[in-house]
């Protein structure tokens, strides 16, 4: 099956929720210095730790992009909880393409991002 | 042997008919018969080197050091100044951390360049760190694509230690011009080390004759098995640095009296099959007439640059447009294309079988230089055929298609 699917080039090309919030109650950043991949994270949380929205801004591979975007979109309407406990599988079932053991990495980059800023946003609940 | 056939030799480029490797500044492919001796050393010769009695292990005594000789001829030295490494990471550590212990204090300086892979970088930067002593850097002009002009003149100094500089860039292909270097540096009092890790694979070192103090090269970069590598040493330098490895081998009585060159170097078993087997490779080059497939190499790497320059969207980074023939036929060329990250780039032609690599290169310092955090790279081996031109080409107009420009 071809990487480069409908999917994934739509994403990349028109990430969803690919603007900042405005005074977001938690944000986290990361990155992949080895191919320069970057991503910053926002996400405002209600008082029953429930994802009320989402965005963020990335500068990376195809990859790294389609599945900050993909998963991104499937956040709101989420409990923080039941997030922090997503094993790593879902983003790759998110993208729905083989990904192999060299773009692991560039596949879970908004995921370790979203993991950062829920476990921030966790510690202060 | 006829070079056009020269792919024949490598089985799993018979076998993969449609694999394009452009990746042999990662590791080359492997002939049969570099493969049938490492086989062949297990089948026949195995047992363990030096101190033994038996048939066996005088055979494989034998075979290590007729591979030394053929090393030594292939580098045009005595046998006694190779001394076989694990790989060049493991030589450069040998001469850093030897000269960092008998030559290094505070206050001295050594200098490396920004072309310099990790190997070459990071274990004089430790030495320093270790020592105290001022590491230098000789910045790359990527204007020019060489490194900066009267740089090492006004830098060089009676502190100068060492001056440790690649014979080819294993991003650019640049290959400094070393002979006024060696010169400088030498007047200063410094020791040359020189990294022969990709130039080797594209014509014989001369590591005595330019006059280096010391000089490594990879086995599996030149067509034999991983697990091997070479280090040229002059024999005062030999005679004088401590071993980086203790242990069985190289000492002729204890507490610390070694044994001389090489065997003060090579302790613990050495990987002897794969010695074997690079003795076979260097003869398999001998046995392809290698200047004159070296000739046809330089003729496709044009080709390959040609191609490339013709593509829109791509840029060679730190190789100006105007070059002299010598250094448009670099047998490695790292690009990049606008919109496309080097590893979607590297993933849509590993779809249409071309292995190229994507990434850092291990060569920070000049990456940064260049203000690029990974770069495509291809890199030519004796296999390759005007054919693999057209099948990068084809596949880069499938990414351009992919990744249009937005």
């Amino acid at each position: 099956m071809d990487i480069y699917g409908e999917i994934v080039l739509d994403h990349f090309r028109h990430p969803r929720k690919a603007k900042l919030l405005e005074g977001a109650d938690w944000q986290a950043t990361d990155s992949n210095p080895l191919c320069g991949d970057r991503v910053t994270v926002t996400l405002n949380t209600d008082q029953n730790g429930i994802i009320t929205d989402f965005g963020f801004e990335g500068d990376g591979c195809a990859i790294s992009v389609a599945s900050t975007s993909l998963l991104g979109e499937k956040l709101p309407g989420r409990k923080l909880d039941e997030l922090l406990k997503m094993p790593k599988e879902e983003v790759l079932d998110l993208l729905g393409i083989p990904i192999s053991p060299g773009r692991i990495k560039c596949a879970l980059l908004g995921y370790s991002c979203i993991k950062k800023a829920l476990i921030n946003a966790k510690r202060k609940e | 042997m006829k070079a056009s056939t020269i792919k024949d030799h490598f089985p799993l480029l018979r076998r993969q008919r449609r694999l394009v490797y452009l990746d042999s500044a990662a590791t080359t492919q492997k002939p049969a018969c570099v493969i049938k001796a490492v086989n062949d050393f297990y089948l026949n010769a195995n047992s363990n080197v030096r101190r033994g009695i038996y048939e066996l292990t005088v055979k494989a005594d034998a075979l290590m050091e007729r591979a030394r000789l053929t090393v030594a001829g292939f580098a045009g030295c005595e046998a006694e100044q190779i001394v076989f490494t694990k790989n060049s990471t493991e030589a450069a550590n040998l001469l850093a951390y030897g000269i960092g212990q008998n030559r290094l204090t505070a206050g001295d300086n050594l200098i490396v360049t920004e072309v310099e892979h990790h190997a070459n970088y990071l274990p004089w930067q430790e030495a320093a760190r270790r020592s105290g002593a001022e590491l230098r850097v000789w910045p790359f002009d990527k204007d020019k694509g060489r490194l900066e002009e009267g740089w090492l003149e006004r830098n060089l100094n009676e502190r100068t230690r060492v001056l440790a500089v690649t014979e080819m860039s294993n991003v650019t292909g640049y290959r400094p011009d070393l002979p006024p270097m060696i010169e400088a540096a030498h007047r200063a009092g410094a020791l040359v080390v020189t990294d022969g890790s990709q130039s080797s694979a594209h014509g014989r070192p001369e590591w005595r004759e330019l006059g280096v103090d010391a000089a490594f090269c990879t086995g599996h970069k030149l067509y034999g098995p991983m697990g091997v590598g070479v280090l040229y040493m002059t024999e005062e330098l030999a005679k004088e640095l401590p071993p980086l490895l203790t242990g069985g081998g190289m000492v002729a009585d204890l507490p610390n009296q070694w044994l001389p060159a090489p065997m003060k170097f090579e302790a613990g078993t050495p990987d002897v099959a794969a010695i074997c087997g690079l003795d076979e490779a260097l003869r398999f080059l001998y046995a392809l007439d290698w200047d004159q497939v070296l000739e046809k190499e330089k003729k496709l790497a044009q080709l390959f640059r040609e191609m490339l320059l013709s593509k829109p969207r791509l840029n060679i980074p730190g190789v100006p447009a105007q070059l002299a023939p010598a250094e448009a036929a670099a047998p490695i060329i790292s690009f990049e294309v606008e919109g496309i990250h080097p590893h979607d780039l590297a993933e849509v032609l590993a779809g249409e079988g071309v292995c190229v690599r994507a990434g850092h290169h291990c060569a920070k310092p000049l990456l940064n230089r260049l203000g690029k955090t990974a770069l495509t790279r291809i890199s030519l081996g004796v296999y390759n055929e005007p054919s693999d031109v057209e099948a990068l080409d084809a596949a880069l107009d499938r990414a351009q298609k992919l990744f249009p420009c937005l």
